[in-house]
């Protein structure tokens, strides 16, 4: 296991257990992320044992099941948070088609044995709109006392972080990949700055739950 | 292998520039919304104040109003019973006890009169006693005192449960419903006034209407309105203050109504507080 994957490990089980405590004082989103981390835990887990002894040669196949799992969990927690009822509406009903989509671009576009990027980008790209969306409805209906205090603005501003290193990652990998191997395995590495921004972001919202305050609600819609 | 590691310090940089560019979006972010927020409360403070100075003003105006109406009230009929009364007493002749007595009866009926006159005085509505007796009650009594001119026919029809609204709405309500009648009794030039008040489950609705001259609810004849001190423009105002909708339609020689809408609590978009 290499010092990227130990670290990414070490942040990952700190930001599980920090929510899995955390989560009777925060509000419901916390069970969204607790179900991400559980589900990333696993992934990495399955990922790494089929890989390294169970004698599997490709473990891809785990990521292409991880990219719609993860995508219906962070649309239902966009979903949950967001407040315009078209918007939310549209999250919750693009799960199953993007599911169909997953399925579709496995079965004719890049086979299990190949990275899903294509999936990833067009994840990334409506999790990056979602997150940008949300933080437009923070700065409007402006409900929030204090803002560096609440533990969902650092939630999507770390998913927003992640999605947009993925995006670009993800975007470049298949052309990497064509190129050079280890060059496309030091660009994925990469990538982890972005897992470990994610989880410090995370845990930095984490850090505030306590103390949030949240004004009452006005609708401008 | 250098064209590999060129490529991978470009990726290095530009993941660098992206971290930038986010970091300094999430101070930015940071940063406008404290402003934003500060104006946002700067704003709710200032409506306040708005809001706050303008229940002063209709309170003012209730009770200018009020004077105004008691100053009339003596002047035109207690004053008037009151010089009779004088009149009659002045030409007592002591000499014929009958006619004396007669006179005595006389002016003993007009200073009952005028007593009663007084006393119906004293109830005269002002801010205070407004929350006490409800919409209906000053409604009723806004009517009666038009209906005793003998100028006047009034109907007023309630329908629905009635209930209370808040201290603010009543008082606000009342003072477009005066305006609405000093219109009619100023400009109009009706007969017959008509008030209608609905408690519906959503929202409490107040129809006042005349069959006076009425105008051409043309959008330029109606801005002129509005503008000519008529106090519609005020009226309008005030109503949206409380998150009530006023809505005005005339035709010339068909009077003219006007339509007020209040949304029961939980459905007021537009309430500032």
């Amino acid at each position: 296991m290499s010092v990227f994957t130990k670290a990414y490990f070490l942040l990952l089980l700190i930001t599980l257990a920090l929510y899995l405590f955390k989560s009777r004082k925060m509000g419901t989103y916390s069970r969204h992320i607790i179900a991400l981390m559980l589900l990333w835990l696993l992934t990495t887990i399955t990922a790494i044992f089929l890989s390294s002894y169970a004698g599997f040669k490709n473990n891809l196949f785990v990521f292409h099941i991880l990219t719609p799992v993860e995508y219906g969990i962070l649309t239902l927690l966009f979903n949950h948070v967001i407040m315009n009822p078209f918007v939310k509406k549209m999250a919750k009903l693009s799960i199953l088609p993007f599911f169909v989509l997953c399925m579709l671009s496995a079965f004719f576009l890049q086979p299990v044995t190949e990275n899903n990027a294509y999936m990833i980008i067009t994840e990334s790209v409506i999790i990056v709109f979602l997150s940008l969306y949300y933080l437009r409805e923070i700065m409007i209906l402006q409900h929030v006392t204090e803002l560096h205090r609440f533990p969902m603005f650092w939630i999507t501003v770390g998913l927003l972080f992640y999605f947009t290193g993925n995006l670009l990652i993800e975007g470049m990998l298949n052309y990497m990949i064509k190129h050079s191997m280890t060059l496309a395995l030091r660009s994925y590495r990469l990538g982890y700055i972005f897992k470990y921004l994610l989880f410090i972001l995370f845990i930095t919202g984490a850090g505030f739950s306590k103390r949030t305050q949240l004004l009452p609600e006005t609708n401008y819609y | 292998m250098g064209s590999n590691e060129n490529d991978i310090y470009v990726m290095i940089i530009t993941v660098t520039v992206v971290l930038l560019i986010l970091l300094i979006f999430i101070v930015s972010f940071l940063f406008i919304y404290k402003n934003r927020q500060v104006r946002h409360l700067l704003e709710i403070e200032s409506m306040k104040k708005r809001y706050a100075q303008e229940i002063l003003k209709t309170e003012l105006e209730i009770k200018e109003q009020t004077l105004k109406n008691i100053s009339e009230e003596i002047h035109d009929n207690v004053g008037q019973v009151l010089s009779l009364a004088v009149l009659n007493l002045s030409a007592i002749e002591f000499t014929d006890t009958g006619k004396a007595s007669a006179k005595v009866e006389k002016t003993t009926r007009l200073v009952e009169k005028a007593i009663g006159d007084l006393r119906n005085l004293s109830k005269t509505l002002d801010a205070e006693n407004i929350s006490s007796l409800g919409l209906v009650a000053i409604i009723k009594s806004e009517l009666d005192q038009l209906d005793k001119t003998g100028v006047y026919h009034t109907v007023f029809n309630c329908s629905g449960d009635e209930r209370r609204l808040n201290g603010h709405e009543e008082l606000i309500l009342y003072r477009i419903i005066q305006e609405s009648l000093n219109n009619i009794i100023k400009h109009a030039k009706a007969n017959r006034i008509i008030v209608n008040l609905s408690f519906l489950p959503e929202k409490t609705t107040i129809d006042i209407a005349d069959n006076g001259t009425g105008f051409n609810d043309r959008p330029d004849v109606k801005d002129r309105i509005y503008e000519n001190g008529s106090g519609l423009k005020n009226m309008k105002k005030r109503a949206g203050l409380i998150g009530a909708e006023l809505m005005i339609s005339s035709k010339p020689g068909a009077g003219t109504t006007i339509s007020i809408s209040l949304p029961a609590n939980n459905q007021k978009p537009n309430q500032v507080l």
